[in-house]
């Protein structure tokens, strides 16, 4: 079996996830600040890619892993509600599943997995 | 293996190696993509990836909001962004669906593919904002 493309990124937000583990437990007090500039960087990073041109699978895919590894970093910090964690943990199970439908997708095109979606009520 | 593991494990050997947005991309040594069934060109083939993508995470983010009892309770702004980004991503469906039968121009369909990239960005930031 070849090695996926996007296993060095799956390393690389894994690595800045646990770097992110580690500065929330030092620096609690600057947690708040820790949480923009970590979303700054997660928005910094697509802007980037999307100035780029067109973007490689990879580094969409690192975009994907990198907001994941934002926000398992964010759910760290002390003083996150149980709530917020909940909601945290939400959207990092949403990017997995996006993760493989983009997989699914990068195999063929199939126009009819695109059905309209319904607003919440 | 465990998604979650693999990636923890993985990343062990990098941890002090690789700063958090300091790493350069792959980009200088990576292969052009091959093109997958039904895909005019690999721009197409990526706003179709993003776009399911988008479907994968809104869908999993509804269903759960829908559940009885709900397991996701967004917030009302949080809500609202969400249905923005369903509705960006609508759009986007029918552009890039015209765009394939030559009913719109890629140009149209990568502007509403970029819109819902941008909304689905907002939506993931909302856990961390507040």
């Amino acid at each position: 079996m070849s090695t996926p493309t996007w296993l060095s990124v799956l390393e690389m937000a894994g690595n800045a996830s646990l770097t992110v583990l580690g500065m929330a437990g030092i620096v609690p007090p600057g947690a708040a600040q820790l949480a923009m500039s970590l979303e700054t960087s997660a928005q910094g990073f697509v802007s980037t890619v999307k100035a780029g041109g067109t973007p490689t699978d990879q580094e969409i895919m690192a975009g994907l892993m990198l907001g994941i590894a934002v926000l398992n970093g964010l759910k760290q910090i002390p003083g996150v509600s149980a709530e917020k964690v909940s909601a945290i943990n939400e959207h990092i199970a949403a990017a997995l599943d996006a993760i493989t439908a983009y997989q699914l997708a990068s195999h063929g095109l199939v126009l009819s997995d695109l059905t309209e979606v319904k607003p919440l009520p | 293996m465990n998604l979650r593991k693999l990636v923890m494990t993985s990343s062990m050997t990098l941890l002090l190696c690789l700063p958090l947005t300091g790493c350069p991309t792959a980009s200088t040594t990576t292969p052009p993509q091959a093109l997958a069934p039904g895909y005019l060109n690999a721009a197409d083939q990526q706003m179709s990836e993003i776009l399911h993508a988008a479907h994968a995470y809104y869908q999993r983010l509804y269903t759960d909001a829908t559940a009885t009892p709900p397991i996701y309770n967004p917030s009302p702004a949080e809500k609202a962004a969400f249905n923005q980004f369903g509705a960006y991503l609508n759009a986007a469906d029918t552009t890039y669906k015209a765009f394939h039968a030559g009913q719109a121009t890629q140009a149209d369909a990568q502007t509403m593919v970029d819109q819902v990239k941008a909304q689905q960005n907002a939506v993931q930031a909302f856990p961390g904002a507040k």
